[in-house]
């Protein structure tokens, strides 16, 4: 009896046609990177020709004037020496950090 | 093949379907082959294309040789799926009714089922080289190495396979 040969009589059965499409939108589902591509191309595309549109000015920051020279931007204003200054809570930090006020010997 | 193994690498749709063309009806029915229920080779061949294209997608893929590569992912599937348990050998018999396997076209019906029934009833192992060596034609070597085991032991499970399906042939025959 050649068993290799009863064996071919029978086979296992073929998945079922929708099974292509499930386990493709499966795997695409997973990972939707496609979708997320497609996205940033978008969105880059996008970008570009907002910035393009907006003309020099806007990506040198400056104004062009009428002989068509990009003025520098203007310059931002200069941090106060206020700003700069320890505040409150820093000051308080550095007080209690001086032996003298917190009772350490020299 | 090797072309669409370096496609696969790109993560892209088009690669995954021509994928699904060449190989996801043979790996179908392998899951099928481990497994003896539809229902779950289904499930084992979506979780294999699944991770390949977030495999593919992440970088990581170095296939080269992307038929191997799938039966083993389908491999690693199945044994996942058995080990839940929910398929014993009651199982496998009563699944033998619902379409896991068909007779080829010119053959007998019944002789199918029959053959089906002594199939249904080999152990995993045994059965799992008899399919591939005679319905993947797969050689021993090949074999060996999707399974991970050595070459003797492929050799004797096939043997051991052909002779139990010998032995309970001729037993049915003669209560024929």
């Amino acid at each position: 009896m050649n068993v290799e040969r009863m064996l071919r009589s029978v086979r296992f059965s073929r998945p079922r046609p929708e099974l292509r499409d499930r386990v493709l939108r499966a795997a695409v589902r997973s990972w939707p990177m496609d979708l997320v591509s497609s996205f940033t191309l978008a969105g880059l595309v996008f970008a570009v020709v907002i910035v393009a549109a907006s003309g020099p000015q806007a990506s040198a920051g400056g104004k062009r004037s009428p002989q068509g020279a990009v003025a520098p931007a203007p310059a931002r204003p200069a941090v106060s020496p206020a700003v700069l200054a320890p505040q409150p809570v820093e000051r308080l930090r550095r007080r209690e950090l001086r032996p003298e006020l917190v009772g350490v010997q020299r | 093949m090797e072309i669409l193994a370096e496609r696969v690498r790109t993560g892209r749709l088009p690669a995954l379907e021509e994928v699904y063309d060449a190989y996801g009806s043979a790996l179908y029915q392998y899951a099928l082959s481990m497994l003896w229920n539809r229902q779950d080779a289904e499930d084992a061949l979506q979780n294999v294309f699944v991770k390949l294209l977030r495999m593919a997608r992440q970088g990581g893929m170095e296939v080269r040789d992307l038929k191997g590569y799938l039966f083993r992912a389908v491999r690693n599937e199945a044994i996942t799926i058995r080990s839940r348990g929910r398929l014993g050998k009651e199982a496998e018999r009563s699944a033998s009714q619902v379409g896991v396997m068909e007779a080829a076209s010119g053959a007998d019906p019944l002789e199918a089922a029959r053959i089906q029934e002594v199939l249904a009833d080999l152990p995993m192992e045994q059965r799992e080289v008899l399919v591939l060596k005679v319905y993947h034609d797969m050689t021993f070597a090949e074999i060996a190495e999707l399974t991970v085991e050595k070459l003797n032991t492929v050799a004797s499970r096939y043997k051991y396979a052909v002779a139990k399906l010998q032995r309970r042939l001729r037993f049915q025959e003669e209560r024929r």
